[in-house]
């Protein structure tokens, strides 16, 4: 018996059967999907990182922050960051094992991932995904550092001059405030600039919330006097300032 | 009597209806294939021709799914590599003695005016040739014998390996440099 013949045998008397061809196309499928939900979810992190990068006041972050490590954490959070560069290296070995993907180098598949995860990501941001996604988790999970949480820890020391909080009453030179920490503060607004201010909308109104530059007053008991330079809308507007008047 | 005016491909296509077809295209792929198991890696005779087989079952596992967008030749090659690569470490695990005394017959394979040696200038014999092969690393050994004895070309040696084209170049050329270097060390020369 030749070789070939034993392996005839071999196939009809162990009954080996051949895969169908559904099989592979429900695996190419999977696979295509796999890589398809690495690149959104790699997306969805790089709209976040850049919604935080955009919208936090960088200005202030050397008065709060001593060291450079510190600075980047503060405008890139690491669990973002992290996050990005895993999806992108799970999403390489998943481009990889589809059909063509071994033709492709390492240096092209990372960048088509990360070319992609840039225009998604930007896309997503435009339309306001990022900032959605930012607050729901916020909201869900109390362990998670949104935006906005960390936005209040950046604009919250009076001690360092950064002051922020919800606009309670006006007077002809004061505006009485309650900090994110619930506290009551007395802020002179004499000699204060105002940013983003326009016809729509007035800066120091009831119920605004503000981010104020200045310096707390020591020596006054409960150390709730502030001296501001420069109040800003909650939302950062970049307008330009104009005196108080 | 299956006929041998049909393609490889058309052959593969056949044999998904009539096992037949298949036969024969292990006929036409045996000997090739037997000599490329011997040549990367250090199975016997035996056990290369368990590999063989088994390699054949599996492509007749997955027949349905066979890439119309290669050849079978680059696809058979790709089933028959990976699995005796894979064999291969299973058996290095066991720490099993690693020579294994080439026959007089598998020479006969090895292209008379092999280029490799036309290419790097070197003056050696066919069984120094493939002495040579065995002493460079794995990765270089295989795109070797791909290019210059089973006589693929980059594109399909790609596709064998499932590396990009330009990796395979770039193995090849560092390849032939060791290749060289060796021959040099050991004063190959007629």
């Amino acid at each position: 018996m030749n070789n070939a013949q034993k392996l005839l045998e071999k196939i009809q008397n162990e009954k080996i059967s051949q895969t169908q061809s559904w099989v592979f196309t429900i695996q190419n499928i999977a696979l295509w999907a796999i890589y398809s939900i690495l690149i959104l979810l790699g997306s969805i992190s790089f709209s976040i990182l850049l919604f935080s990068f955009l919208n936090t006041d960088i200005d202030i972050l050397h008065h709060i922050t001593h060291s450079s490590f510190e600075f980047f954490l503060a405008i890139a959070p690491i669990l973002w960051v992290g996050l990005l560069f895993l999806f992108l290296f799970i999403a390489y070995f998943g481009l990889q094992y589809t059909k063509k993907g071994y033709k492709y180098t390492l240096f092209q598949i990372v960048g088509i991932n990360i070319g992609i995860s840039i225009i998604l990501g930007n896309t997503m941001y435009f339309l306001g995904g990022a900032e959605k996604i930012d607050k729901t988790l916020g909201d869900m999970v109390s362990e998670y550092e949104s935006m906005e949480k960390r936005k209040i820890s950046h604009w919250s020391h009076p001690e360092e001059g950064i002051l922020s909080g919800e606009i309670l009453k006006i007077d002809q030179n004061t505006i009485k405030i309650r900090d994110f920490y619930q506290k009551i503060w007395i802020i002179d607004i004499q000699n204060t600039e105002t940013k983003g201010n326009s016809k729509e909308n007035i800066l120091i109104q009831k119920n605004n919330k503000i981010k104020i530059f200045g310096n707390m007053l020591k020596n006054i008991p409960d150390n709730t006097i502030f001296i501001a330079d420069e109040i800003r809308p909650w939302g950062g507007y970049k307008g330009k300032g104009r005196k108080s008047q | 009597m299956i006929s041998t005016s049909f393609t490889d491909e058309e052959l593969a296509k056949k044999s998904i209806e009539n096992i037949d077809f298949f036969a024969e295209l292990f006929t036409r792929y045996e000997k090739k294939l037997f000599f490329y198991i011997r040549r990367i890696s250090y199975f016997s005779e035996e056990e290369a021709e368990e590999i063989l087989q088994d390699s054949f079952i599996k492509a007749w596992k997955n027949l349905k799914g066979f890439d119309k967008d290669l050849s079978f030749s680059t696809w058979i090659y790709r089933i028959v590599h990976n699995t005796t690569i894979s064999e291969w470490k299973k058996t290095q695990s066991k720490n099993r003695d690693s020579y294994v005394k080439i026959e007089e017959s598998e020479y006969v394979n090895i292209p008379s005016n092999i280029n490799i040696i036309k290419e790097l200038e070197i003056k050696c014999t066919k069984q120094e040739v493939q002495k040579l092969l065995y002493q460079l690393s794995p990765q270089y050994k295989e795109v070797l014998i791909l290019k210059f004895i089973e006589e693929k070309s980059y594109e399909e040696i790609s596709d064998i390996l499932q590396k990009p084209s330009g990796t395979i170049a770039t193995l090849i050329s560092r390849a032939k440099k060791q290749f060289k270097q060796i021959s040099e060390k050991q004063n190959i020369s007629f």
